[in-house]
Parts: structure tokens; sequence; C-alpha cells
């Protein structure tokens, strides 16, 4: 009797979930399972599963470090500045060891992006 | 270097060259093999997704994809049709002047419609089996206000319960426009029965009964007069229509008719459970192109094109043939437009269809979302 009630509220389940969906429903699921399984299955490329790997663990180590959340407080203050322009206003800012420290970071970057193949 | 020249970019030739480039993989990235996949267009249609065009259930931007965003980005793709393919040398010759060479040949250049070779059928016929067909016959339905329709098949055709299909879809959606007490469908079928396998022809007696669909076989269509809106058959049987809708007769693709030796009406004489091209171990035929007698649908082009990634790749590996193909074909057939059944089988089991379900209709609509996973040689 109990083992009855069982399959009975199960096969009320399964009639909810069927009349509660619908064509379009059904077809929105599919397409975004479809999507995410697409995404997923670039995974099975050994560079790509690699490099998401890599960027992975960095994306720890900036956390650890804190590097993201100075990137996000980097990006408020930057926001917030004001832009005077003017061929004055950029030579002051070269001089400031920070920008000269920043443009030195993009140039490293460059010089060992160009050894990549 | 190994190179393998897969020749169609539709489903077959997609899956191939998708399924080599996996099994392939490290030959690939080191340059020990090539994959090129020649096309006679830059898009890829989902064909099956036609019948729901038809009906305004899907839009066309759905069914079409870019053929090179389909394929693995370390195959060669060309939109460059093949004018001559020669097995022996394994040299295609393109539209465009270009020689190209392989070890291992794939022949999937699908099949195409042949209305004209009924008389005033292209003119006086609806067909849903190309894109403008297909919109063009939601268009007409979309202002149809009810009569005689005749559902016309001709074979041999792909998409084996197209036909059904389309006709049990057709009595719901009249009957949701209100037009159905107005209309007779009646559906022509060339040999005695409702359709070629007799258990599907069992199967769908009863499913026309109750629509209240009438039907009549042994009909091969011997021409089609526009003017008076008649449809005649070889056996002198003649129907008037107010709309009528036609499965129009295939053949395979000129290119192989006219290289291959024994390619009756473009079908390639092919080893139905090696799937070579006959007296060739380097050249195979897939999908829709081969002679084989099982019905040419997706899901058979699926199959088959999995036996020769299997075999191809373990050829490059190993030097030897990995496994036969069974026969397996798989088809859902939609019943209306709420309700579906399916149908699989294979070269020892007969197909045997299930009573129509609603869960099996979405499965369908799921599997119509999905294809592209399939076309990449995932599902």
């Amino acid at each position: 009797m109990e083992n009855l009630k069982g399959v009975t509220e199960i096969e009320r389940f399964m009639q909810a979930g069927s009349d509660a969906l619908t064509d379009n429903i059904t077809e929105r699921l599919a397409t975004t399972a479809a999507n995410g399984l697409e995404a997923v299955d670039k995974l099975n490329d050994e560079d790509i599963r690699e490099g998401v790997i890599k960027l992975l663990d960095l994306i720890g180590n900036l956390n650890r470090s804190g590097a993201i959340d100075e990137l996000s407080k980097v990006a408020e203050i930057t926001a917030k500045q004001e832009c005077k322009g003017g061929i004055f206003s950029t030579i002051s800012m070269l001089g400031k060891p920070e920008t000269q420290r920043s443009l030195q970071f993009l140039l490293n970057a460059c010089a060992c992006l160009q050894k990549c193949k | 270097m190994k190179k393998v020249l897969v020749i169609g970019g539709g489903m077959a030739g997609s899956i191939v060259a998708n399924g080599l480039a996996r099994k392939l993989s490290k030959e690939l990235n080191n340059g020990t093999v090539e994959i090129t996949v020649l096309s006679a267009t830059d898009k890829h249609l989902y064909q099956p997704g036609l019948l729901y065009l038809t009906f305004g259930r899907v839009t066309e931007s759905e069914l079409i994809r870019d053929q090179r965003g389909i394929l693995d980005n370390r195959i060669k793709f060309y939109v460059d049709p093949a004018t001559n393919i020669d097995t022996d040398t394994k040299k295609v010759t393109t539209k465009s002047g270009k020689v190209f060479e392989c070890d291992y040949m794939v022949i999937a250049t699908g099949s195409r419609l042949v209305p004209e070779n009924v008389p005033g059928l292209s003119e006086g016929a609806h067909n849903f089996y190309s894109i403008e067909g297909a919109k063009k016959l939601r268009d007409t339905l979309k202002t149809f206000e009810g009569g005689k329709v005749v559902v016309n098949v001709n074979a041999p055709h792909k998409c084996p319960v197209a036909p059904i299909e389309i006709t049990c879809m057709l009595h719901d959606f009249l009957n949701e426009k209100g037009v159905l007490d107005k209309s007779e469908i009646i559906y022509t079928y060339p040999v005695g029965r409702l359709h070629a396998m007799q258990p599907v022809a069992d199967w769908a007696v009863p499913e026309f009964e109750k629509l209240g669909i009438k039907s009549e076989t042994l009909f091969n269509t011997k021409e089609v007069d526009p003017s008076k809106k008649t449809i005649t058959s070889e056996e002198g049987v003649t129907l008037n229509y107010d709309l009528l809708i036609t499965i129009p007769p295939h053949k395979g693709q000129q290119v192989v008719e006219e290289s291959i030796e024994g390619a009756a009406g473009g079908w390639a004489p092919t080893d139905k459970k090696k799937l070579y091209l006959e007296g060739k171990t380097d050249v195979f035929i897939c999908g829709d192109t081969t002679n084989i007698p099982i019905s040419k649908a997706g899901s058979t082009a699926h199959f088959e094109a999995d036996t020769i990634v299997d075999n191809i790749s373990s050829l490059i590996k190993e030097g030897t043939i990995a496994r036969d193909y069974d026969g397996k074909v798989f088809c859902f057939i939609e019943t209306g437009k709420e309700e579906g059944s399916y149908v699989w089988f294979n070269y020892t089991t007969p197909p045997a269809p299930g009573l129509p379900t609603k869960a099996v209709h979405r499965f369908k609509l799921a599997y119509n979302k999905m294809y592209w996973l399939s076309a990449k040689g995932m599902l």
C-alpha cells in the first residue's frame, strides 16, 4: 500500500512536470543546455583545457594576493578622476614614478608577447 | 602526412570531419594528418527543422549557422564544390579548377530535389524540403481558408517519416485555425500501403483513421495540371486539390552520377557494412549518397559517420578497419502539434513505433535545439 502511494506520488510529480512545461520552455532549456555543452566541449581541446586551468590558477593567485580587489579599487578611482587634458598635464603625469612603473609593465608585457609564436 | 578529404559540408560531412578532428587531435596538431572539407555553400542548414518552419514554429535564422563555425578550426574548409571525383587516383577537381589529392576520401554530397522529373509538379505543388519552399508554404497556410489538401509522396526521398509528420501536423494546424471542418486531407503514397516499411505503415493506419485523414496508396505521380488543379497517377487515378503539398522525388548529386561508375541516380554503390565505395577500401560513402536500401535520414548519416570516423582513424593509427555499420536508423515522428513517437531499426531489428506521447514530442523539440552538438561531432 505504502509502495503504491509512492508510485502514485512519483507519477503525479512527473505529470506535474510535464504539464507545467511548454514547448517554448523545453526549447529554451535545450538551447541553454546545448550552448553550455558547446562551451564545456571546448575543454576537450588539450591546449584550451591547459590554458583555462592556468587562467583559473592565475585568478586564484590574483585573488589571494588581493590584486583583484586592488584592480577593482583602481577602476573606481579612475572613474572618479577628472582628466584635465592638455600636453602639460600628460607630461606632469609621465613624471610620476607610478606612471613610469605602469608603462614599464606594459612594455615588458609587449616584449613577452612578441616572443610567443 | 595522411590527407583526408571530405566532399560535402552537410550533416554527414561535418560529423565525419569533426569526429576525425577529435580522434586524430594529436596527429592534426603535430602535422601528420590534414583534414579538408569541400562544400557547395558556406551555410549549414538543419534540414529537419524545415517541418517546423512550415508551421511558423521556428524562424529561418534558427536553422542556419555558418559552416566554418561548425567545423573544428584545424580543419581546412573551402566553399568550392567538386566537379569531378576520381576515385582511382583519389583526386578531386573543384569548380574553381583546383585539384585536391588525398589518402582517404569521404563522399558525403547528399541528395537533391528533382520535382522537374514530374510534369507540372514544380509549378503546381508546394514542398517544405527547402528554406524557400517551407517559407512559401508557411505563407500559403496562413491564408488558407480550408479545402481539399493533397499530401503527395514521391520516391525516393529523404526523411522517411516527414510525409506522415506533415500530414498529422497539418491536421492539428487546420483544427487550431478553425478550418478543419471545411477541409479534407488526402495522403498519397507510391506503394500499396501508407509507408515503405510495413510496421510503420501498420502503425500509421489507426493514427490516420483517428484524425480522419484519407489515403490513396499505389499512387505513382504521373503529372500535375496546375491550371485544373489536378494530380494524376500512373495507375490512372486523378485527384482534385485546393492545396497540393508534395515530397518531390530525390536524386544524388550530379557529380557523383557522372564521376562514379555504377552510381545510378547519383547514389554511389556502397558496401553496406564497411561503407566503402564498392571495390575501394580508401573511399567511403556517407549519408544520402549511399545506395544502401535503408532510409535516407539525418540519423542514418550520423550513425554511418560515426562508423567512418572510427574506421579512418583506425586505418591511420593502426592500419586496420575498426568496425561495421549495423544499419541503425532512428527517427522521431511528430504525430501532431503536441504529441510524438519514434522508431528505430537496423539491419536485423525491424521498426516498431510506439504510442505517441507529449514527452517524446518535447524530446524532439529539445533535440532540434541540440542538433548543432551533433554536427560538431559531440552528440
